[in-house]
């Protein structure tokens, strides 16, 4: 199966790859898996006022994993808690050209953001 | 011939369509069909469209199989459906055994393995695997970490021969845990069969209670994290 120019610009240059303090208040993670591939990404955002003003991430997994993690990482940046838990899989398949096989592959970038937005959210409410 | 352009295989469904009765012959439309063989014309049947693995060895919906008597059954419908038998035979009989055999083949070797036939129990009744995309927290560091040691692997040079062994070293304790957990899983996973087959009433309705019910989602959660285990250990065993 070939990827399309932009899955194979993502994989060789991935954006924003790396980590951030988990322990840090203003840190969210979020860790999901696909469990027929075994295919798993950490997504981490770093929020200050309710807007994202960092993302990392670490994926092992297939280039169109990787390639959607990357591009979930560039659109979170600089958006509100709120506009970033909107964002569809469907958007990142367009962006992507992803072929149906590889839906599965953004499924997991939608739900790691909405994993660590959740993840942040639980840390901050307890006070 | 219609009944030739039926699903097959795997992509038989979906199931929770009544259970069947048999149709009539395909060749000479007598009601009179006994086990996959016509008594008027004697042309072999093709499985029935909602046909399960289960119903087809004709052991209930229970997940303690005995491997002795499945495979008995295997060969006894192995030799039945067998394409050499049909040689002789119309074009439409042959394609009839050929496709009852691959059906089978498949049968049995999901059946066989523990993990497939939980797997393939869980599609039946809920129609697709479902499986939950949540990971226990821990599992998912460790694979992390393994991940992370893989990488620094394929970072380190060739010729640094101490590094690399001790990278392996890690790995090899890594791949042994990963087989220790995945037994521990077994074991629960066999646990929870005994107790499902307990409710099992041998009845041949697809219709479960919610104790049942309630077996499949502890055990959708197991089935879950094989898949992450088996890539692991994939991915140790490519480097050692
Ligand atoms: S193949 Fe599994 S995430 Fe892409």
């Amino acid at each position: 199966m070939a990827y399309s120019d932009k899955v194979i610009d993502h994989y060789n240059n991935p954006r924003n790859m790396g980590s951030l303090d988990k322990k840090d208040k203003k840190v969210g993670t979020g860790v999901v898996g696909a469990p027929e591939c075994g295919d798993v990404m950490k997504l981490q955002l770093k929020i200050s006022g309710g807007v994202i003003e960092d993302a990392r991430f670490k994926t092992f997994g297939c280039g169109s994993a990787i390639a959607s993690s990357s591009l979930a990482t560039e659109w979170v940046k600089g958006k509100t808690l709120d506009e970033a838990f909107q964002i569809k899989n469907t958007e990142i398949v367009n962006e992507l050209n992803l072929p149906p096989v590889k839906i599965h592959c953004s499924v997991l970038a939608e739900d790691a953001i909405k994993a660590a937005i959740s993840d942040y959210k639980k840390k901050n409410e307890t006070e | 011939m219609e009944i030739l352009s039926q699903k097959t295989g795997s992509e038989r469904g979906p199931f929770f369509e009544k259970p069947g009765v048999a149709p009539p012959c395909w060749n000479c439309a007598s009601n009179n069909v006994k086990m996959y063989n016509c008594v008027s014309c004697t042309s072999i049947q093709q499985f029935l469209h909602d046909t399960d693995y289960f119903t087809i060895f004709n052991i209930g919906y229970t997940l303690h199989i005995d491997p002795e008597n499945l495979e008995k059954k295997y060969y006894e419908l192995s030799r039945r459906f067998h394409p050499d038998y049909y040689q002789n035979r119309s074009k439409a009989e042959q394609e009839i055994s050929l496709e009852n055999t691959a059906f089978l083949n498949k049968a049995y070797q999901t059946l066989s393995d523990p993990f497939k036939r939980c797997a393939y129990l869980v599609q039946l009744i809920e129609g697709d695997k479902n499986l939950p995309t949540e990971v226990p927290a821990a599992l998912f560091e460790e694979i992390f970490e393994i991940q992370e040691t893989l990488e620094t692997l394929r970072d380190t040079d060739e010729s640094d021969e101490a590094a690399r062994s001790a990278l392996k070293t890690v790995l090899q304790n890594a791949s042994e845990h990963m087989l220790q957990f995945e037994s521990e899983e077994k074991a629960q996973l066999d646990h929870l069969f005994t107790k499902w087959d307990a409710l099992e009433t041998g009845r041949k309705e697809r219709d479960f209670s919610d104790a049942q019910k309630k077996l499949l989602v502890q055990m959708k959660q197991i089935l879950s994290h094989a898949g992450y285990i088996d890539r692991i250990l994939q991915d140790i065993n490519a480097v050692l």
